[in-house]
């Protein structure tokens, strides 16, 4: 046994390894960054202490930031679930073609998010969109082009994030749904309900406990998402769309500024450490109930 | 299915393996850093790459390109660790910068090679004490081109002042077509086409000591005109950037737009309205200044390759060569030598063939008496609205253009009704404590 | 239905005659509610479907077409051109090659690297279960661009730079905790007495390992692969960060040049560009469908 208790050991060597070399490493020196302040084109750098997270916070654009980031989050997580739940419940239900439309349906989680953001930026740019063009034409009271729209620039990222994510939910929505009992439908049927009763009473309980953990999961996806902005409208128009990753993007690769953004880096890191002990905290609730 | 996966795994790893012991050994590579990704450009790059491997035997270039912000990231963390950079294709702010922290080769032996000094049009040679440290390869200078025939339909002349440009985004402006394609977004485009109209305005955001004078109501005046001209541009300009102006000037969109890149791209993709653009040169109203920025070329002092890099750089400078990319795109590469625009003269390039004269009469001067911010800190009189030669090489120009905030100042005035006095006192201040960090990090 | 015995059919005609307007009116309704689940299906793939039919349409316009108002649909002139355009003037099949490349590299070692560690925390359970998991989510909850700067300067440090090697390497931060997420309940499932039995029979641990442990997994081993494979296909910020070469581009990197900030595109060869990057994961998906989507809800629901 002692023989095997080393050969489990060895089998763990290699991914420690790589969780030292690959996180636990890059992030002390992003926290060593932090605290540090180099000249662009120097080679020392001096120990500034706290100087650079009072900076970060200090600046314009920290709340606006981080009250975006919220706002994409968990708007994202929303319509993601608002879009997911109801195709979920479709897809649940016999009719014909059923198979290949949940095939089909994955595509959108497949394409590369260069390709979502561009294709959606190209239907609705000004000179060459079709949707704008048909928006124009319709003369709808939405904006034709959003993206750069002050208003409407968060809904629209918003709204591409959740084309290219939603099948995720569909597709744990519908492993969820296919665990419960169809016998309670019946019972229920039988005792006169409608199918809202049904819904509100059978199949939500049963989704409650899954939806809090994908939303959780979800929600720091969303917190971390860098492309989707990035490549839409780069945060832009004047920061209304600009979340952390992009804030971040922003000090290390406009001003140049190392150590303002190793700091920046530090408190989201922080933010999603406290929102994952809540996640984790929530999802050994439900794993509670659901056994 | 089992199988078809172990080959495949199998596959990619021998792949991998081809991949990593492909590395030759004893070449000398010179690595030469862009910004540069257009297609059009990149493969003139690489045809230059094969001519000159070919040429010199034992050496290999190696083309790499990012976003502005990573490549000079990368610059400057190279930097930071004392490793060795060679060819670097940077930004005019940048390429100042390096040059007066004493980090880049002097390139004088290549200007020699390449004809000596004079044989360079103006403004195209980066020198600091008397050392030429970068030559300048795109310099950028903006023209205002506007569609012939909506201009004949609506009977209105070709605009010559910024007054007449107003008159005729507002009289053109409709539904269908946006007046003029401006870009209004946070980025480096709106800085550019702001600070144009900055110096068109008579006024510049250094004096030649190298202060921030910003803070002064002709800039407030030329942001609140930019601002006021935006909304003639297209409904979404305020997530514009590079390529959404000519994009909506060659797909019909836009009466007017002012860019260095419109003329190539029409070729490239309405070539059926060529006929249709003419060129209003940027403009008469106080002064002709448009910007004469782009990139510049210059080679790190501690690449270990040194000479070979100063070949590659004679290399791409030579006249044949030089035509070349100045053929593919007309404005964003006027020939830097007299030599090179004889070549392009008599070459067979596309551009040539489709505007002759008007590249040669109009937007090549343009670029050769534009005004140089880097080269002439100072240059642009603010009493006179003349321009002059001063020599001093002004290395905080890229925190103007890195930091965007005049492009910030138009847009809270365009978009958020802010007041333009107080939006561009803000921009002032902050860009004057950004100079003042960068200042003292230089020692 | 005509019988000889009239009181038998009325008898039994009876009941048929009375619910037959309800029978019928059910009918109707089931099929009305089909015809609506069609409906929303149909609306669900539109909304999926639109912005690739689009770009796949776009992709075979000349450029005049791209930018006509009205829209056309169909191009009546379809061409190759972008395609063409893309072969000659990028590198775009090496950058096919250089991403196969790395996704192989995080993807297998990903893979491999879970299995065994996974095998190793189930089988000798040295850290609780509930540890472990917890620091999966870590890692996976960490933001790329909080490590894209670190990693920049360890693969400068290593003179890595440019090498898809380091990019692979880098991709097992996000490769790794997905995998784990996704074997940990197959392996979990296998029972122990099943190796055990071959290891009573003459197996090595290696052996039992290797016919007992990985045929049990394949399914998740498949799913893991695949799904990784996508994500990294997809994967833009470190591609972005960590290579600058224009022959060692990622096809996403490859894209992204195509439309960032400071270069010029043809929204042609950007089409082009965006069908052929899809059709990789797509073919994937068709080849490995029924694991991707199981291991994912797996992975998604038992953590």
């Amino acid at each position: 046994m002692t023989r095997d208790r080393k050969v489990g050991l060895i089998l763990l060597v290699p991914l420690i390894v790589l969780v030292l070399g690959l996180t636990v490493y890059p992030i002390i020196q992003v926290i060593s960054l932090a605290f540090q302040q180099q000249g662009l084109y120097s080679q020392e750098s001096t120990f500034v202490g706290l100087k650079n997270f009072a900076s970060v916070v200090n600046h314009e654009g920290f709340n606006r930031s981080l009250s975006n980031t919220f706002v994409f989050a968990f708007g994202s997580l929303a319509l993601q679930m608002g879009i997911g739940l109801p195709i979920a419940l479709l897809l649940n239900k016999e009719f014909p073609l059923r198979t290949p439309i949940r095939g089909v349906m994955l595509f959108s989680y497949l394409v590369p998010y260069v390709v979502a953001a561009m294709t959606w930026k190209f239907m609705f740019s000004d000179s060459t969109g079709i949707i704008n063009y048909w928006i124009r034409w319709s003369g709808l009271p939405i904006p034709a082009s959003p993206f750069g729209s002050l208003d409407w620039a968060m809904v629209g990222v918003i709204f591409v994030n959740a084309w290219k994510n939603f099948p995720f939910m569909v597709i744990v929505f519908l492993a969820q749904l296919q665990t419960i009992d169809r016998q309670l439908y019946e019972a229920a049927s039988v005792d006169g309900a409608t199918a809202w009763q049904k819904f509100y009473k059978i199949t939500l309980p049963s989704l409650l406990p899954i939806m809090l953990v994908v939303g959780m999961l979800r929600t720091i996806w969303n917190f971390n998402n860098f492309e989707v902005v990035f490549l839409l409208t780069q945060g832009g128009p004047i920061g209304r769309t600009e979340t952390l990753p992009l804030y971040i993007y922003r000090f290390v690769f406009g001003d140049f500024s190392l150590g303002r953004g190793a700091a920046l880096a530090v408190i989201v890191f922080f933010i999603l450490l406290v929102m994952s002990v809540i996640y984790w905290r929530l999802y050994e609730r439900t794993q509670g109930r659901f056994k | 299915m089992k199988v078809a996966s172990r080959y495949c795994a199998l596959a990619l790893f021998g792949l991998g393996l081809t991949a990593g012991g492909a590395y030759a050994q004893g070449i000398e590579v010179v690595r030469y850093l862009s910004q540069e990704t257009d297609p059009a450009v990149v493969r003139i790059q690489r045809a230059w790459v094969d001519g000159f491997i070919e040429a010199n035997p034992g050496t290999d270039v190696v083309l790499e390109s990012a976003p502005a912000g990573v490549i000079n990231q990368r610059i400057a963390t190279y930097v930071q660790a004392g490793a060795p950079l060679d060819v670097v294709h940077s930004d005019p702010g940048t390429a100042a910068r390096l040059a007066v922290e004493g980090l880049l080769a002097p390139l004088d032996d290549v200007v020699e090679a390449l004809g000596g000094r004079d044989a360079f049009l103006n403004n195209r040679l980066l020198i600091v004490n008397d050392h030429v440290y970068a030559i300048n390869q795109a310099a950028t200078s903006p023209q205002l081109f506007y569609r012939k025939d909506l201009f004949e339909a609506a009977g209105i002349a070709p605009p010559t002042t910024w007054a007449e440009v107003r008159a005729a985004a507002k009289a053109l402006h409709s539904d269908d077509v946006i007046g003029i394609a401006l870009a209004g977004g946070e980025n480096r485009m709106t800085t550019i086409m702001a600070g144009t109209m900055l110096w068109q305005n008579c006024h510049d955001f250094f004096d030649g000591d190298l202060n921030v004078i910003l803070d002064h109501s002709n800039a407030v005046e030329a942001a609140a005109h930019y601002a006021d001209m935006l909304q003639f541009s297209a409904p979404d300009a305020a997530a514009w950037a590079f390529n959404e102006p000519p994009e909506a000037f060659w797909s019909g969109r836009a009466a007017m737009v002012i860019h260095w890149h419109a003329l190539d791209l029409m070729m490239r993709q309405n070539p059926a309205m060529v006929e249709n653009i003419g060129i209003a040169p940027v403009t008469a109203n106080k002064m002709r200044a448009t910007q004469t920025g782009g990139r510049y070329v210059a080679l790190f002092a501690n690449s270990t390759t040194l000479e070979t890099g100063k070949d590659w750089i004679e290399y791409i400078f030579t006249p044949e060569n030089a035509a070349d990319l100045t053929g593919m795109s007309p404005l964003l590469y006027p020939p830097a030598t007299s030599a090179a625009m004889e070549a392009l003269r008599s070459s067979d390039a596309p551009t040539v063939a489709a505007y002759g004269d008007l590249l040669f009469d109009t937007v090549y001067p343009a670029a050769v008496d534009g005004y140089s911010e880097i080269l002439h800190a100072g240059g642009l009189d603010t009493e006179t609205c003349e321009l002059k030669t001063t020599g001093v090489v002004n290395p905080f120009t890229s925190v103007v253009w890195n930091s965007n905030l005049y492009a910030r100042a138009v847009q809270k005035i365009a978009y958020e009704g802010a007041d333009p006095a107080e939006a561009v006192a803000e921009a002032a201040k902050l860009l004057a404590e950004r100079v003042e960090e960068a200042r003292s990090e230089m020692k | 239905m005509t019988t000889s015995y009239p009181g038998r059919a009325q008898r039994k005609q009876m009941p048929s005659l009375s619910a037959s307007p309800r029978a019928r009116r059910a009918a109707a309704k089931r099929r009305f509610e089909m015809l609506l689940r069609m409906l929303g299906a149909v609306t669900v793939l539109m909304i999926v479907l639109l912005p690739l039919f689009w770009m796949l349409a776009s992709s075979f316009k000349p450029n005049i077409e791209l930018f006509q108002r009205p829209p056309s649909i169909f191009t009546a002139n379809p061409t190759f051109e972008h395609y063409v355009e893309l072969w000659e003037f990028t590198s775009f099949p090496r950058y096919f090659l250089n991403t196969f490349l790395v996704a192989g590299i995080s993807c297998l070692a990903g893979v491999i690297i879970s299995l065994i560690t996974v095998y190793a925390i189930t089988r000798f359970e040295f850290i609780a279960a509930r540890v472990f998991a917890f620091g999966v989510l870590i890692i996976y909850m960490l933001p790329p661009i909080l490590l894209a700067l670190p990693f920049f300067r360890i693969w400068y440090n290593l003179n890595m730079l440019n090498s898809l090697w380091a990019l692979g390497i880098t991709y097992l931060t996000i490769t790794l905790p997905f995998s784990l997420w996704i074997l940990r309940p197959y392996i979990e499932a296998i029972p122990q007495a099943l190796e055990e039995a071959a290891m009573i029979d003459g197996c090595t641990r290696f052996q039992a390992f290797r016919k007992v442990i990985v045929p049990q997994a394949w399914p998740g081993i498949v799913a893991s692969f695949v799904f990784t494979f996508v994500v990294v296909w997809n994967e833009l910020l470190y591609s972005l960060v960590l290579i600058s070469d224009e022959a060692k581009r990622t096809v996403s990197l490859g894209i992204a040049s195509l439309i960032l900030e400071t270069s010029v595109y043809s929204w042609g060869l950007v089409n082009a560009a965006g069908v052929l990057a899809t059709v990789p994961v797509l073919f994937l998906f068709a080849f490995a469908a029924r694991q991707m989507v199981s291991g994912l809800g797996a992975g998604a629901v038992k953590g």
